[in-house]
């Protein structure tokens, strides 16, 4: 059996108790608590509400405190977890006519998400910065002095997302630019972001 | 086993990757997709994602980043059935063989004896991959400097 993901699983299930050389560690039916050497409750998983807020309303959850006792994970706020990511090639558009031009790749994905994901894109390599990533979106101004005007936005490459056929998330790069880009791919790196309630 | 997805045109060029998917499942749980049982069992990769430009789509036992982009696929097996059998550089020639690296992985598992082995120096892992230069050649990590810390 092999696992790439860098962890091992635990082992064995852990009796109620008291636990640690300390005993700062306590699993009882309510779930687990940890206090540090000063009595103050570091973690707390299972009903929180009787570990944390001495009032026992039977919620169930996480708590992670500081050591000044500031909450710094709790159930209060939502967090992004990144339900895929990947890469993917982009060649320029050849914008050197009237209006610009705009290219465009794109992915589906099998997120079953229903609604619009979150987003998170960089410009992950390209032959006027390798190997450097660089987030989205980018905007490349004209500084020569030159063709087509100074301090005009020459390229412009940005990331969207949407719900496609119900329960797909369609992931699409874009690359707009007023001079000729076909000579030049890029990869991008996408990060589709679902919002999680605790 | 974990495992990324590549996408490649008509040429074989790489012109996507997917490093993982987690889907919802019909009973609304959350999980990771298995592209491997996925791709042994028969299934089209189109079930998974679709790329616009590509001509099909396979699973590789590696994560290579954006560096993927750099290869193209060399298949082989049955019409219907055909797997990538190694990635070959684009500008190098350097060639990235399945066989040698599944072989690897094999040889540690049996060498653990049924435990839980980490192959994640092998083959890395979506938030490490392995790092490889402009010809393809792996890139040593540098090592963790030992610092004060609080």
């Amino acid at each position: 059996m092999t696992r790439n993901l860098g962890r091992k699983p635990g082992e064995g299930q852990a009796p109620f108790g008291t636990f640690g050389n300390d005993g700062n560690t306590y699993v009882d039916s309510g779930g687990v608590r940890v206090e540090d050497d000063t009595g103050l409750i570091r973690v707390a998983v299972g009903r929180i509400s009787a570990f944390v807020d001495e009032e026992d309303t039977g919620d169930f959850g996480l708590v992670v405190r500081n050591p000044e006792g500031l909450v710094v994970i709790d159930g209060t706020s939502d967090v992004f977890k990144i339900v895929a990511t990947g890469t993917i090639n982009l060649t320029g558009p050849n914008g050197g006519g009237a209006g610009g031009g705009t290219s465009a790749s794109s992915v589906d994905l099998a997120t079953g998400l229903t609604y619009r994901p979150q987003i998170f894109g960089m410009l992950d390599d390209s032959s006027a910065f390798p190997d450097e990533a660089r987030i989205l979106p980018t905007i490349v101004f004209d500084l020569s002095n030159g063709f087509p005007a100074s301090g005009l936005v020459v390229d412009h490459q940005f990331m969207s997302c949407k719900v496609v056929n119900t329960d797909e998330t369609r992931v699409t790069m874009r690359w707009q630019s007023r001079v000729n880009r076909s000579a030049i791919t890029n990869t991008f790196r996408y990060f589709v972001a679902n919002e999680q309630a605790f | 086993m974990l495992t990324m997805l590549v996408a490649y045109d008509d040429d074989g060029n790489v012109i996507a990757t997917l490093d993982y998917l987690v889907t919802v499942t019909l009973e609304g749980r959350p999980a990771l997709v298995d592209f491997e049982t996925h791709e042994k069992a028969g299934g089209e990769m189109t079930d998974v994602w679709t790329v616009p430009g590509a001509r099909g789509s396979k699973v590789w036992p590696e994560w290579l980043g954006i560096r993927a982009h750099d290869f193209r696929v060399e298949k082989e097996g049955p019409p219907g059935n055909k797997h990538v059998a190694a990635l070959v550089h684009r500008a190098s020639g350097r060639r990235r063989e399945r066989r040698a690296i599944e072989d690897t992985i094999r040889l540690r598992a049996a060498a653990a004896g049924g435990e839980l082995v980490d192959v994640t120096d092998l083959v890395g892992a979506p938030d490490r991959p392995i790092i490889l230069d402009e010809s393809g050649r792996p890139v040593a990590r540098h090592f963790r400097r030992r610092l004060p810390t609080l």
